[in-house]
């Protein structure tokens, strides 16, 4: 939408969204590097500032950086699992006692949630892309194509519909938040978005980082950064890049954003602030703590569908090996 | 045209055109109301064509401009007539059949024959204005100057010049397209930020004064050995240079920092390295028959556009069908449902 109202110039002079768009709107042009002072960029949180990086310039300025966490029920569980296979037996054990219908929710749906998923995929010890000599994500290592991935998918596999059947195609973005609330389940894997609802629900709750498996790497979730952007064509981008480089990045516009949205604010300062009141901020951070930024080369927007449907066919029982091979070689095919 | 001013006026004017032909006024009859109604309509269309006309002499669009002068001319000499009574009802007609069938058609074919899409949006002008601006970095160990956009006298009008202050040593310079120099510190007001707020014989501009003159802004740098100051918003500058830039002689962009080059490929409209990595933006180029042939042989490409293409046969087919269908049993209770065509994805950036 913006990509193509700034080609006709007609676009905004600012916009905002989540970093991983960074990719596609400098491909296209549309927006410019922003020049932050030394002591601006140490005032965020080095990750947020990482995810808007891009080819070396900073391109946004952070205004929330948000990612998975688990959720639990602390009236059914009032430790943090430690292990997946720990979250798993204990949602078994309530589901047999039935006090739960699901062991756990995380949506999945008929097309698959590759963001959701990916803390378990990377508990795995599978990768979506390599990354270069600074740190950059590199489209040219594809991990889905390397035996990690499969592992990954048959761990998947092991916790679907004909496995353990923690992870199922019926559950979805739509009913994971009713599934918690409704205390149909203990565990709810998903971000702080979910927080307005679970307040409003009474459900006692407590926030941790999504374990991984036994013997296998950390859980890390996605860092997702939401950013505000100068565009390239904009009319009046002088006045625009005044107001996002000298004014948005001011604590108290972000904590204003905070009251209005509540994820934590990437400004160290704004987020000790909200912190004081909001324990469940740093619970959040914590739990994102050693999360993968999210990939925002242009070649991410190819993965997004393959792989999350392949994660719904394997959840359902389809065959590891060659779903993931599949998956792999269309992206391939996609990002040549 | 020697018939001069005994021409009679005519009477159809297009809004009346729901009349059939054979009803029309007799032409050599007149009615006021018809006359004003054509004077107005044709006094829109000529307002319509002015203001059309100054973007386009603007933008050098001189096909356009011709384009437009030419079905000025024609409407007029259309409606300015008694006779040509069939080519007033045929010319809005045709002009918007035109406009909103022919042209769109057109337009799609020429694009099928390009490279069109993410990162070919462009010209290649575009592309390197891209690459070189997105890798202006700041000179290392540069100064981040505090910056006061003022004028020598009137905001609106008089040329720009930048007041630059360090905010360690609230050193100030005057920086001007030839460069910099020292501004004499006598007189100077400073902000809690160091930005200079009065300087004499100077008109500081506000960000709102400063902010209007975005196009002035958009072309003012200030030279330095090492680049120029360029501004970051408008109480901010920093020393910056491009780390790329294009070099007419070899068609390629290079790296000041590393040496790398990038040959312009005009064929996929790109800048392809040595080892035959891109830059991520790159022009619209055309591409023959590359896009037909990609259809054909690409098995995933095929898959999914056959598929869209029979969908669209088949809906044109069974609109008709369904169409038929119900005009057959109209006097009947029939009721039917019909999709929408296929729907192109467009991302969510």
């Amino acid at each position: 939408m913006f990509v193509t109202a700034a080609q006709a110039g007609k676009g905004p002079d600012l916009v905002m969204g989540a970093h991983d768009c960074i990719g596609n709107l400098v491909q296209n042009g549309t927006i410019d590097p922003l020049q932050l002072t030394d002591d601006t960029r140490a005032a965020f949180d080095p990750l947020a500032i990482k995810g808007v990086t891009y080819n070396g310039q900073i391109y946004g300025i952070p205004y929330a950086i948000e990612n998975v966490v688990l959720f639990r029920n602390t009236d059914l569980v009032p430790e943090a699992p430690r292990t997946m296979e720990e979250l798993v037996a204990k949602g078994k054990e309530l589901k047999a006692a039935g006090k739960v219908d699901e062991i756990m929710a995380l949506p999945v749906g008929a097309n698959g949630d590759a963001y959701h998923m990916y803390p378990i995929y990377a508990s795995a010890g599978a990768y979506l892309f390599g990354r270069t000599a600074e740190g950059d994500y590199d489209p040219n290592d594809l991990g889905l194509a390397k035996p990690e991935a499969t592992r990954a998918f048959a761990k998947i596999h092991d916790l679907g519909e004909k496995g353990e059947g923690a992870l199922k195609r019926s559950i979805a973005a739509e009913n994971v938040t009713s599934l918690f609330t409704g205390k149909k389940t203990a565990f709810l894997l998903s971000g702080p978005w979910q927080i307005p609802d679970l307040q409003k629900s009474g459900v006692h709750y407590a926030i941790s980082p999504i374990p991984g498996f036994q013997g296998g790497k950390e859980a890390r979730p996605f860092v997702g950064v939401q950013a505000m952007y100068v565009a390239s064509k904009g009319r009046f981008k002088s006045l625009a890049q005044e107001f996002a480089t000298n004014y948005f990045i001011q604590p108290r516009v972000a904590v204003a954003l905070y009251r209005a949205d509540r994820r934590p604010p990437p400004l160290k300062a704004a987020f000790a602030e909200v912190s004081r009141s909001d324990p469940d901020m740093a619970r959040i951070r914590e739990a994102g703590r050693h999360g993968d930024i999210m990939p925002a080369i242009p070649a991410m927007a190819t993965v997004w569908d393959p792989l999350g449907k392949a994660q719904a066919a394997v959840v359902g029982g389809a065959p590891p090996e060659s779903t993931v091979a599949a998956a792999a070689k269309a992206i391939q095919t996609q990002i040549e | 045209m020697a018939q001069g001013t005994q021409v009679p006026v005519e009477t159809g004017a297009p809004s009346s055109a729901g009349r059939p032909p054979g009803r029309q006024a007799r032409p050599g009859s007149t009615t006021t109301a018809g006359m004003i109604v054509k004077i107005a309509v044709l006094a829109l269309v000529l307002a319509i064509a002015i203001f059309a006309a100054f973007p386009l002499i603007e933008q050098r669009q001189w096909l356009g401009l011709g384009l437009l002068v030419l079905v000025t001319a024609v409407l007029f000499w259309v409606y300015l007539s008694p006779r040509r009574i069939p080519a007033k009802y045929l010319v809005p007609g045709t002009l918007f059949l035109l406009a909103f069938q022919v042209f769109p058609v057109l337009y799609t074919m020429n694009t099928a024959f390009t490279n069109f899409g993410d990162a070919h949006r462009g010209s290649k002008q575009d592309a390197i204005q891209a690459i070189e601006g997105a890798s202006v970095t700041k000179v290392p160990g540069s100064t981040d100057y505090r910056l006061s956009v003022a004028t020598k006298g009137d905001p609106v009008t008089d040329d720009l010049v930048f007041l630059l202050v360090d905010p360690e040593t609230r050193a100030a310079q005057l920086g001007t397209p030839d460069g910099l120099e020292p501004l004499a510190a006598g007189g100077l007001q400073f902000s809690a930020q160091s930005n200079i707020t009065e300087a004499p014989g100077y008109t500081i501009l506000s960000i709102g004064q400063a902010g209007a003159r975005e196009e002035d802004l958009a072309d003012f740098n200030v030279p330095t050995p090492a680049g120029a100051i360029v501004p970051a918003g408008l109480t901010r500058a920093f020393e910056g240079a491009p780390q790329r830039s294009y070099d007419q002689a070899c068609d390629c962009i290079k790296d000041a920092r590393t040496g790398q080059t990038w040959t312009a490929d005009d064929h996929d409209g790109l800048f392809v390295d040595a080892k035959g990595e891109h830059l991520a933006q790159g022009w619209r180029v055309n591409v023959g028959l590359r896009n037909f042939t990609a259809v054909l042989t690409d098995p995933l490409i095929g898959r999914y556009f056959f598929r869209t293409l029979v969908w669209n046969v088949a809906f044109a087919a069974l609109t008709v069908a369904f169409t038929f269908a119900l005009g057959g049993c109209w006097w009947r209770s029939c009721s039917t449902t019909s999709g929408s065509g296929a729907s192109a994805s467009t991302g969510r950036c």
